[in-house]
């Protein structure tokens, strides 16, 4: 097992993990999407034409790659929030498959240096070389990576000891109960949509730059329910959930050779088993509230006990 | 403060509420009560937003609040309990608490992200008050699911209390209570909610009822059929008969 | 015109699979009020038990498609065991996850099994297209309608007309209130999602058979197809789940003429979004009713 396979599989668990903080923010809501890939491909899409087409540098290629997932999020946004449920779930996957399909077909190129660069329907998009050209190392663009997720993950949990994050657990328990608190349940519904689409946004904006090359297929509700699973084995209680998902099967499972052929049906397995024990993950609320009490706990005795230690 | 209006709501058919009318002074408390399925609930429901009205109007201290968004009601100093108690499980005590402070004045989406400012210190003690005066100062940490349901109904309260609203709603805050938890609930609702705001409570308990109210309203198959002082009431024979004749035949 | 009605025609013919893998997922649902996303992949590989009783005896039709069928039942009732009946009640998205895992399970499986991915399935007949007037038949596709027709129709007597229909209707109405009424709600769970999948195996059937070949793909389509008929139909409503099928099959046939072949899944998904924004209870929907009753029961 070489380096450079080494820094491909820590590559892929940091893009994964932001589909899979994408769908984790919506079921915190109380929503399931099977859509959270099509922001990730608008924004690999997008940030790819800015750098690649129009020469922009890449981290505004990125930032442009966000927003424009963001922008598309809010357009899903307006019609869907009123849906509820499996009503929800459908219309995320028939939007993510519409964009899929529109790919398919989306042609846009343009010459430069006498070669055509440029999203070419089913056939993909080839050479967004901007991280090679501007000469950044795999290992560079993995710190990147994991740089871009770090603060992700802060705003994350920011977010989960604030108002805001609170009124997201709370549309996701009980939307009629958060309405009777004053909070209007369908603009921070949107609103979570939007950051979601973000987050996903960033991922995909990554992913177009490491592989140069991007087709639509990549794109399909495959790589939308993984994400989701993330979250459900993790655990909804806090936003390690995701990651903790994440690691066990790409991390874990991908590097036991033993099981490879049969890596599917171990996970499965385990993975339906884990979910009858504990349905909403590993690290679900109960669990990160127990971890949360116990930590002020030994805070408070340290601190009584150093206090002791100096008088 | 609160005047319904020749209020009707139906479902499917069924009326829920016929030409409801009631006024309800500053400072009042009223005790709504009736038969299971008589509309009580419902009429909660409507004054709230939940369900919109067939007909009629809902106003409070003058203003128009018929079919508004339940948020925005709920904004202009309204809060309610339930009676199938509705708390949020997967949080903690003191979070189903403070949760109730987000659309205050002051906790402006600005203030939603800063964890630690003095306002909002503040905030947090004030939600320990308020634990502290329903008996649930020392299960400040616990999961709210796993709370017994007496102190699931304190916590409605608190909540509920959270908001300083000028009416409060609250629908059987005694339900499925003991009759010494129901005294003390009883006198925690007269000597720590009432004061200083005007109340509905819907109860079957008619000691609590007693305990608290000033006035009584009862409801029938959706309609109003007495409303009054509370001795006068009670020896009404539609009301004998509509309300403990039944309750008398379910025991 | 007659090329119009022409696609009509074959969007019916096709739709109509359509419709019996919705009338399965619609059953599900219905009981369950949960969306099982492996009901594809378990009758997918029913429809691999067949292949393996065709290629290892050379059995005939009805050989094949009652291992198809039986196939379907056992891997429909695992599947129930794990990610319905094990998890309780009020996780919903839990079970969705897990049938979700199993999905991939299943395909793992049948992978290992059947490492050449696609194989040939015995077509259940092999006659020239009909011709009446201007118009074509694919006779498979005149079976696979009859099937769906008879199906429907059993279906709606099983539910209105017998014991266990009214202690179906009564589970999927209020468990609880069944429960009280002395019904074993586990039992009737099972039965139903016994029932779908022995439908899902009739319709995994017809069409492979119709297509002449199989592969492990067959289980993401049977879900996707089934899961749009029965949105546009209307969830947990038969005759939804039918007409749901048609309309999806003649959307599809209609734009594969006029608009080509790489419009045909996109106008789909398109109806399907529309009908989701514009009329969430599809065809057949009683949307607006069930919101009332939710809230209601929820208050």
């Amino acid at each position: 097992m070489g380096g450079d396979y080494l820094i491909a599989v820590l590559s892929n668990i940091g893009m994964i993990s932001f589909i899979a903080l994408s769908a984790y923010l919506l079921l915190v809501v109380g929503e399931i999407s099977f859509g959270q890939q099509a922001f990730f491909a608008v924004s690999a899409y997008g940030s790819g034409i800015a750098t690649a087409m129009w020469g922009w540098p890449i981290w505004l290629g990125l930032l442009w790659g966000a927003l424009v997932a963001g922008v598309a999020a809010l357009v899903v946004a307006i019609p869907t929030v009123r849906l509820r449920g499996l009503y929800f779930s459908v219309a995320t996957l028939a939007f993510a498959e519409m964009v899929r399909l529109i790919l398919e077909i989306f042609t846009y190129q343009v010459e430069i240096d006498g070669e055509l660069v440029g999203p070419n329907g089913s056939d993909g998009f080839r050479d967004i070389r901007a991280i090679y050209d501007s000469n950044v190392s795999a290992f560079e663009y993995l710190l990147i990576i994991y740089g871009l997720l770090a603060v992700v993950l802060v705003g994350f949990l920011i977010l989960e000891r604030s108002r805001l994050g609170a009124i997201f657990r709370m549309i996701g328990e009980d939307p009629m109960l958060t309405e009777m608190q004053g909070l209007n349940v369908t603009a921070h519904k949107i609103l979570a949509v939007v950051l979601a689409g973000v987050v996903a946004g960033i991922g995909g904006a990554l992913y177009a730059h490491l592989t140069t090359y991007v087709e639509p297929k990549i794109f399909n509700v495959m790589l939308g329910v993984h994400g989701l699973a993330y979250g459900l084995i993790g655990g909804l209680g806090t936003a390690f959930g995701p990651l903790i998902g994440v690691a066990i099967d790409i991390g874990l499972l991908e590097s036991i050779r033993a099981i490879s052929g049969y890596r599917m049906i171990v996970f499965g397995g385990l993975v339906a088993v884990l979910l009858i024990v504990r349905p909403r993950g590993l690290l679900d609320e109960a669990a990160v509230h127990w971890l949360r009490v116990r930590w002020r706990e030994l805070r408070r005795g340290l601190r009584r006990g150093w206090r002791r230690a100096e008088g | 403060m609160l005047r319904v209006e020749s209020l009707s709501r139906s479902f499917g058919g069924v009326a829920a509420l016929e030409e409801i009318d009631l006024a309800v002074a500053d400072g009042e408390v009223v005790g709504l009560i009736g038969p299971n399925g008589s509309g009580k609930t419902t009429l909660f429901n409507v004054i709230t937003g939940v369900h919109p009205v067939d007909s009629g109007r809902v106003l409070l201290r003058g203003e128009d609040i018929t079919d508004q968004a339940p948020a925005r009601i709920v904004r202009r100093g309204i809060a309610r309990t339930f009676q199938n108690l509705r708390i949020f499980r997967r949080m903690s005590v003191h979070e189903n608490v403070w949760v109730a402070q987000h659309s205050l004045p002051g906790v402006g989406p600005m203030t939603l992200l800063s964890g630690r400012s003095a306002g909002e210190r503040a905030r947090r003690a004030e939600v320990d008050g308020l634990l502290d005066a329903v008996g649930l100062a020392d299960r400040r940490d616990a999961l709210a699911g796993s709370l017994p349901l007496p102190d699931q109904r304190r916590l409605e309260l608190a909540r509920a209390l959270a908001r300083s609203p000028a009416l409060l709603l609250l629908d059987e805050p005694a339900g499925g209570m003991t009759p010494a938890e129901t005294a003390e609930m009883a006198a925690l609702i007269r000597d720590f909610a009432v004061p200083g705001r005007t109340c509905i409570v819907i109860e079957h308990k008619l000691d609590l009822i007693s305990a608290l109210c000033q006035r009584l309203c009862v409801l029938n198959f959706g309609r109003k059929i007495a409303d009054g002082a509370p001795q006068e009431v009670l020896q009404q024979s539609d009301v004998l008969e509509a309300y403990l004749g039944r309750d008398a035949g379910d025991a | 015109m007659v090329d119009f009605i022409q696609n009509c025609l074959d969007g019916i013919m096709l739709g109509s699979s359509y419709g019996l893998l919705a009338i399965g997922f619609t059953l599900i649902f219905g009981v369950m009020r949960r969306l099982n996303l492996s009901y594809g992949p378990s009758i997918m590989v029913g429809a691999f038990v067949g292949t393996l009783v065709y290629l290892e005896f050379q059995a005939n039709a009805v050989a094949i498609a009652a291992a198809t069928v039986v196939g379907a039942v056992i891997v429909g009732i695992y599947v129930e065991r794990l990610c319905f009946r094990a998890i309780r009640r009020g996780a919903a998205v839990a079970s969705m996850v897990s049938s979700f895992v199993i999905w991939m399970q299943l395909e793992e499986i049948v992978t290992v099994v059947f490492p050449d991915r696609t194989y040939f399935f015995p077509p259940l007949v092999s006659a020239a297209p009909v011709e009446l007037g201007p118009f074509f038949f694919k006779l498979e596709n005149v079976v696979m309608f009859a099937c769906a027709a008879v199906m429907t129709v059993w279906l709606h007597w099983l539910l209105q007309r017998t014991r266990f229909g009214l202690a179906l209707r009564a589970v999927s109405e209020d468990p609880r209130a069944a429960l009280f009424m002395g019904i074993n709600v586990g039992a009737v769970m099972s039965l139903a999602f016994v029932i779908a999948s022995a439908f899902g195996g009739v319709a995994a059937y017809l069409i492979v058979s119709a297509d002449g070949q199989i592969t492990p793909l067959f289980g993401l389509w049977a879900t996707f197809k089934g899961l749009i008929a029965m949105m546009l139909g209307g969830m947990g409503s038969i005759p939804g789940a039918i007409l749901g099928g048609l309309l999806l099959g003649v959307v599809e046939a209609q734009s594969i003429w006029y608009l080509g072949t790489e419009y045909r899944d996109l106008s789909a998904y398109f109806l399907l979004f529309l009908f989701l924004v514009f009329r969430p209870g599809g065809l057949m929907g009683q949307l607006a009713v069930e919101r009332e009753q939710a809230a209601t029961r929820r208050v």
